[in-house]
Order: C-alpha cells, then sequence, then structure tokens
C-alpha cells in the first residue's frame, strides 16, 4: 500500500476540490465527477470509484469538502451496505452494473432480510426462491424494509434449501424491486413517519446472474451487511440535515433530502441529539439545575467513551481488519446514548416535553427525540442480540441450546405469527 | 536482555500515538507480562504483601534494569522519553498482576511533581535516582478534611530563619512508610481551601519531627499517615513556585489517574477472562452456566465496560499532555469518571458470577475486585468527578 501523510491527502484533496467544485453544476453531473475521481469514497478500492485511501485519513478529505462548501457523496441509506455488500461478494459484473449508480445516488436500494416471523431469528426466514426454467422465482413477505416503495433494488435473504439447515439453506439475491411480482406497503411508526414498509412477493422474478456468492451462503452475505449495519449504527451522522447554502446544487440536494432520504430524517433523534443539549440547557435556564446538570455530566461521559471507542474502531478498519463482531459494541454504545440524551433532552423541556409536533421545543425535535430513541436499541439487531454477538462470538460462550441444529429446515419448529 | 530490550524502546518512542502496538510495544508487553508472570502469581504476591516492607527489592529491582521505571523521563535525566502509550502498555500489564509495587508513588506522582516543579539540579538528581531504583518516592498530600477536595490543605509551611517550618497532619499517603524522601504540599498563604497559597516541598523522610505510621490497604498496598511537628527544611526544598502549587498538584494528580485508568483495564481485562473461563467450566444443572443468557448477557455487560474503559483510557493517556487547562481538567474528570463505572461494573459483575468461589481470600477474583474497589475511589469517585463535570462547561 502507498504511504500516505495527512498533509499529503489534504492537499491532493484541497487542490481537486478547488479545481473541480463549483455550485453551479448539476447534482448527477457533480457526483460523476466524484466518482471519477475518487475522491466522493476515497476509501474505496481505485478501480471502482475510490482511491485505496485508509479509512482513517477519509476525515481529513471530510474537512476538506467542509472547508470550500462541496457536497459530499452522501453515505447513509442501505445503498451503503450493498456497496459494501458488493464489494466484498459481488462478482465483476454486479459492480459494473451497480457501483457506479450506488455512488451517485441514482439507485435507491433496500434490504429484504426481515419477516413477520424471523426478526431476531433473521436465519429463520422462510421466503422461497425457486428455479423455474432459467428464472429464480421468489414467494414471501418481508418487514421493516426502509425505502422499499422507492428503491430499484433489493438485497434479498430467500430459503433455496428446505432440506438444508436453517443456516445452510439461505441464499443471497439482488432482485429488481421495480416488477409487478412486488408489493409494498407502508408501516406507520409511533413518531408518524412512515420509513419501513412490508413486502410481498409473488411470483417475482430474479435473473441467476444477481444471486451473490454461492447457493447456501446466503447467511454468511447477509453477516456481512448487517455487520456493515451495525457499524454504521455507531458513527450515526446528522444526515438528512438540509444544506442551509444558496445555489442550484443545493436545491437539487434539499429536493433529494426531501424524497429520497425522507425515512432517514428522523435518525439523528433516533441518536438522540446529544449535539443539541447544552444549547437547550441554557437557553431553557435548566442548565442552572444541579440534577440536570448532573444527569448532562452521565450523558457527556457516556458519550465520550462511545466516541473513542469508535474511534478504534475505525483506526482497526483503517489498519485493515475486517469488520468483526466487535460492532456489536459500538451499537450497544450508541443505543446507551441515545437512551441517556433523551432523559436528559426530556429533563431540560420538562413538560414541554410532551407536546406533540411543532409545539414541542426546536419545532418538534425534542418530542421526536423521546419518541424515536426506542428504536436505537431495537432497529439493526436488538440490544439483547448483539449481547448474544458479543457473549458468543467475542467472548466465545457456549452457543445457547438451540433445537434447531443440524436438522434439515423442513423439521425444525417453525416461528408462529399470531 | 536488558540492552535488547532498552535498544528496542528506543526506536520506537518516536512513533506517533496509534491504537494498535507495533512490534516493538508488542515486544515491550511481552517483557514486562513475562516479569509480572515470572514474579506476582497469588502466592508469591500474598508474600510481598506480608513482607516488612510491602513491596519487592526483587521485582522493583528488575523494573528498572529493564529500563521501566525511567521510561517516561525525559533521556536528558537518564529516562526513555517514552510516550503515553507505553506508559499504558507498562500500566497495564501492572494491572493484570495485580502489581503492589511503589511505582504510583515513587515514578507517576512524585516522577511528575518532580518533571513539572523541579529545578535542573534536582531533576537530574532524584530522576536518575529514582529510575535506577535506589531511591524511594512519596506524594504526602490528601489529609483528614480533604476528602477529593485538592485545594483543602492545612498543614503549613513557614519561613523562619532560612528554613522552612512545617507542620500538619497528611493522610493515606500511599507507601508513605518506604519513601526516602516525601513531597509534601503545605499551605504558604490563604484560608484551608483556596487554591493560591499551596507550595511543594521536598522532606527526606528521615528529618526530626517526622511521625510516619504505616498500615495496608484493603487491596494490599501500603499506604501512612504523617505527622510533621515543626519540621525543618532548607529554603531550597521548595519545589515549584512558592504559593502556586495547584497547579502542580492538579497535573500530578491527572497523571495519576491516567495511571490508574490504564492500570484498571489490565485488571478489568482479567476480571473478564477469568470469568468468562468461569462461565465455561463450572456446571450446574448439568451443563456449563454460561450456556444460560442471563449470564451471557452480564458478561457481555462486562466487555462492554472493559472496552469503554479502554477507550477511555486511550483518551485520558494522549489528554496528558494538552496544554489547555480546563480541557485537560474535563479530560480527566470524564476519564476518572468512566473508569469508576467501569470499575463497579466489572469487579462487582466479576465477583456475582463467580458465586460463592468469588467472596474467598484464596480464589483470585477477591483480590481484583479490591484493586478496582480501590482504584473506583482513587483520586476521586465516580460522583466526585461527575459533580465536578457538572460544575464545568464542556469544552468541546
Amino acid at each position: 500500500m502507498t504511504e500516505y501523510t495527512e498533509d499529503y491527502v489534504r492537499k491532493e484533496a484541497r487542490t481537486w476540490l478547488e479545481n473541480n467544485w463549483d455550485p453551479n453544476l448539476d447534482l448527477f453531473e457533480w457526483r460523476n465527477k466524484l466518482a471519477d475521481s475518487g475522491w466522493g469514497l476515497p476509501n474505496w478500492p481505485s478501480n471502482w470509484y475510490g482511491r485505496d485511501l485508509p479509512v482513517g485519513l477519509v476525515p481529513i478529505v471530510e474537512e476538506e469538502f467542509q472547508r470550500i462548501g462541496a457536497l459530499p457523496i452522501p453515505k447513509s441509506g442501505i445503498r451503503m451496505l450493498a456497496a459494501a455488500t458488493i464489494l466484498n461478494h459481488g462478482t465483476e459484473m454486479h459492480k459494473e452494473k451497480f457501483l457506479r449508480r450506488i455512488v451517485t445516488g441514482e439507485d435507491v436500494w433496500c434490504q429484504l432480510f426481515s419477516e413477520p416471523g424471523s426478526g431476531s431469528d433473521l436465519a429463520g426466514a422462510t421466503t422461497k426462491a425457486v428455479m423455474v426454467g432459467n428464472k429464480w422465482v421468489v414467494n414471501g413477505q418481508k418487514v421493516w424494509t426502509t425505502s422499499a416503495h422507492k428503491a430499484h433494488w433489493g438485497l434479498l435473504l430467500a430459503r433455496t434449501d428446505m432440506d438444508a439447515t436453517k443456516h445452510d439453506g439461505l441464499s443471497y439475491f439482488i432482485i429488481d424491486m421495480k416488477q409487478p411480482g412486488v408489493e409494498t406497503q407502508p408501516l406507520k411508526q409511533m413518531n408518524g413517519y412512515a420509513s419501513f414498509n412490508q413486502v410481498f412477493l409473488t411470483d417475482a422474478e430474479v435473473l441467476p446472474d444477481f444471486q451473490v456468492s454461492e447457493l447456501g451462503d446466503g447467511w454468511k452475505v447477509a453477516t456481512t451487511t448487517l455487520m456493515h449495519e451495525r457499524r454504521a449504527a455507531d458513527s450515526l451522522r446528522a444526515w438528512g440535515q438540509v444544506p442551509s447554502s444558496e445555489g442550484p446544487i443545493y436545491d437539487q440536494e434539499r429536493a433529494e433530502i426531501e424524497t429520497t432520504m425522507a425515512p432517514y430524517k428522523w435518525y439523528p433523534q433516533r441518536a438522540g441529539r446529544v449535539d443539541l443539549i447544552m444549547q437547550r440547557a441554557k437557553e431553557t435556564g435548566a442548565i442552572k439545575d444541579p440534577a440536570v446538570r448532573q444527569e448532562i455530566a452521565k450523558l457527556m461521559t457516556l458519550h465520550k467513551s462511545a466516541e473513542w471507542t469508535a474511534r478504534r474502531a475505525r483506526s482497526a478498519q483503517e489498519q485493515g481488519k475486517p469488520q468483526g463482531p466487535e460492532g456489536s459494541l459500538g451499537k450497544l454504545a450508541a443505543s446507551n446514548v441515545a437512551r441517556a440524551a433523551a432523559k436528559v433532552h426530556t429533563m431540560i423541556s420538562g413538560a414541554h416535553s410532551m407536546l406533540s409536533g411543532d409545539d414541542s421545543p426546536e419545532n418538534g425535535t425534542v418530542a421526536e427525540v423521546l419518541i424515536s430513541f426506542p428504536a436505537s436499541s431495537i432497529a439493526g439487531g436488538t440490544d439483547e442480540i448483539q449481547k448474544n454477538i458479543i457473549s458468543e462470538r467475542v467472548l466465545d460462550m457456549p452457543k445457547e441450546t438451540r433445537f434447531d441444529a443440524g436438522k434439515p429446515f423442513k423439521d425444525i419448529p417453525r416461528n408462529t405469527i399470531s | 536482555m536488558r540492552s535488547n530490550v532498552i535498544s528496542s524502546l528506543k526506536v520506537f518512542w518516536g512513533f506517533k500515538m496509534d491504537f494498535e502496538l507495533s512490534n516493538e510495544q508488542q515486544l515491550l508487553k511481552d517483557s514486562v507480562s513475562r516479569l509480572i508472570a515470572d514474579n506476582y502469581d497469588l502466592q508469591k504476591r500474598g508474600a510481598i504483601i506480608k513482607s516488612a516492607d510491602g513491596y519487592s527489592k526483587t521485582v522493583w529491582k528488575q523494573l528498572a534494569d529493564l529500563g521501566l521505571l525511567g521510561l517516561s523521563f525525559s533521556s536528558n535525566y537518564g529516562g526513555f522519553d517514552g510516550g503515553p502509550v507505553e506508559q499504558m502498555i507498562i500500566l497495564e500489564a501492572f494491572g493484570t498482576g495485580l502489581l503492589i509495587e511503589p511505582y504510583l508513588a515513587t515514578i507517576v506522582l512524585s516522577g511528575t511533581a518532580i518533571q513539572s516543579a523541579a529545578d535542573e539540579n534536582k531533576k537530574s538528581e532524584l530522576l536518575s535516582a529514582i529510575s535506577n531504583g535506589d531511591h524511594l518516592m512519596a506524594f504526602a498530600h490528601s489529609e483528614r478534611l480533604s476528602r477529593y477536595q485538592l485545594s483543602q490543605v492545612e498543614t503549613r509551611a513557614q519561613l523562619k530563619n532560612g528554613n522552612w517550618i512545617l507542620n500538619g497532619e497528611k493522610t493515606t499517603v500511599l507507601h508513605g512508610g518506604i519513601a526516602d524522601t516525601i513531597i509534601v504540599t503545605a499551605r504558604t498563604k490563604g484560608s484551608d481551601r483556596s487554591t493560591d497559597g499551596i507550595s511543594l516541598f521536598l522532606v527526606p523522610a528521615k528529618t526530626k519531627g517526622i511521625t510516619i505510621n504505616s498500615y495496608p490497604t484493603i487491596d494490599g498496598m501500603q499506604a501512612a499517615d504523617i505527622k510533621l511537628s515543626n519540621v525543618s527544611v532548607p529554603q531550597n526544598a521548595l519545589l515549584g513556585e512558592c504559593d502556586k502549587g495547584f497547579l502542580i498538584i492538579e497535573n500530578i494528580e491527572q497523571h495519576g489517574i491516567a495511571a490508574v485508568a490504564a492500570e484498571s483495564v489490565g485488571a478489568m481485562q482479567c476480571v473478564l477472562d477469568m470469568t468468562v473461563d468461569y462461565l465455561k467450566t463450572r456446571t450446574q444443572f448439568g451443563r456449563p452456566i454460561g450456556d444460560f443468557q442471563v449470564l451471557q448477557h452480564r458478561a457481555a455487560d462486562m466487555y462492554v465496560a472493559v472496552e469503554e474503559a479502554r477507550s477511555i483510557a486511550i483518551y485520558a493517556a494522549m489528554m496528558t499532555t494538552e496544554k489547555d487547562t480546563e480541557k485537560r481538567r474535563h479530560a480527566m474528570a470524564t476519564t476518572k469518571a468512566q473508569i469508576g463505572i467501569s470499575c463497579r461494573e466489572v469487579g462487582q459483575g466479576g465477583v456475582q458470577l463467580h458465586g460463592g468461589i468469588g467472596i474467598t481470600e484464596e480464589y483470585a477474583i477477591g483480590h481484583y475486585f479490591k484493586r478496582l474497589s480501590m482504584i473506583e475511589r482513587q483520586f476521586g469517585d465516580v460522583e466526585h468527578h461527575m459533580t465536578t463535570l457538572s460544575m464545568m462547561d464542556s469544552p468541546d
């Protein structure tokens, strides 16, 4: 690997941005420039829209984007999980066909993993893919599918072998969401958003080329996707925050955020909005209350530990270590921070935190934190599942007694839905 | 052996801070770990605790010979210019072995005092003496009424006929009974809790008027109450500027916090490892108790607590050299608060998951519990630091 120094990367990024950034460009024209130069996702491989830069140096590039006001590639959303999965397990055809439009944001992706009968027990999926003629034909029901109604492509976990064991009978596919066999219905959440969907697959079709990795490798590939999801949860950023600058390219991004990014608008609130705590405490005068101050101190201590744990994870990643089950650590830390932040926000706002919508402080943000934070310890694997992962895969504790181990999937007790 | 380790140490001390160990750092870690494994099993440690001095002269000499005592001191004074990572490696290993040597008292606390406040002559004299292992020191600061309040100093020092006359009483002075030189803090001006008007003095332990009463602490270390009655030391015993000692004291404590943070990480990792092993081997109801999810989740909580402690210990190590006083203060209070929380979770969890055997004297876990309980309170407990933080504006 080439030796990079911070100064060198900063200078290179700055020079490129100064020569290429233009707020009058069309948004997709700009993103195509980022894809061609590799500056949009500089830690990606250089033959696939990146520059092979160590992850640890990415913040330097991000700083340069901020300095000049250039729009970065939005890094949230399932499309980035799709990219990570394809980079790890995809064929050249997959990379060729999908990666560029992921970078430019032209394609929306969704993840078809959870089912009504398989939540924490994700490998219990019963959606079936059967080879009929020269195509896979898929039947079943998926749930908690973010952006399914907007998605062009879906990452699909489906059962291809009922005689194999639970984990070995699954395969991984990329499915075209814009086809007659795919029907989506929104699920409305208690915070008012409808970010998720139920997806009904009725004789939906997948071409054989769109299978990822070998038949029966579905669980292994899904694990890659999930580990990246946990890592993303660990460094939740305030995506969905609208840029305030004036100009056509910013208008275009604002419009995109309003539509494509809409399912993610509450994510910063889900993470607890620690960034607003001090400001809120000062403007309300709650800062003078010693009980509030104590809780703020506890929250900030938790936040600082989580921040440095995330730094260590990034550093390990930078040194080429694959994303491991330790990602669960960061996810648990993020849940703890979100919970504590919601408590402090409501302490600060007092009775006003019970107001809903725009009546609530900060145009509804505080109310949204209060009714969104519980999702942080559920989505992407509950806190309890993360603890299972830590105890079984990090601490190497005995696996819980299982009734399905070693048996063909068709013979094991199924999860019933009441 | 000695020259090998030392020359390789010199190679890597120029490296910048990273989270993963370089080969050379790994070598340092291995050599400290080996030294501890050879000298600090539970039985040998018990014998050291019972010995008259409460520490092992043999081990202390070995630490000196390996260059570990002088590791973080400047090479101008016979040290090795070690950075925060190297310091962490040593202390983490000490935590693993529950070392009861006077390292914190002599090297970390007194060493910091000398490095930050002594003149050139005293630096060369004392830093090389403590690095060689020939000279022990203690930091006598806390008093009966001080609790964790650093500015609470009632001990007085008055200049009379060219000598400083010290009167007062210091309590729980770590390794105070074996020190050759004691750094005594005393009020030279102002009221009992004022930050202004505190000064530091280098006092030979044998000076007339000093009464030392040593006793063991719960974790097997030694501490002492020290009474000073008209103790007379020459004018040049003053360490640093007169009346301006508070910032030095704070700096000493901050290095102490970073040190016990690293030490606690070593001890906590041991507790976690021992506990997980126990959960895998102890059977009840016909299966390993680690089969039970309720115990698995408690172990997972302990893992999270250890890792958060490790993260914050790294943060603390980086922040010891922060120039901005407020930022450093905030960082160290944050560190000690998190370390205290983790010590509680891991120390108490380890004993609980061991069940009955966990509370016996013969089993190792209890000894770790004792040290972690001690660290939880050393340099301020969770509540103290949370209160400190709650009274500061976050500098970030």
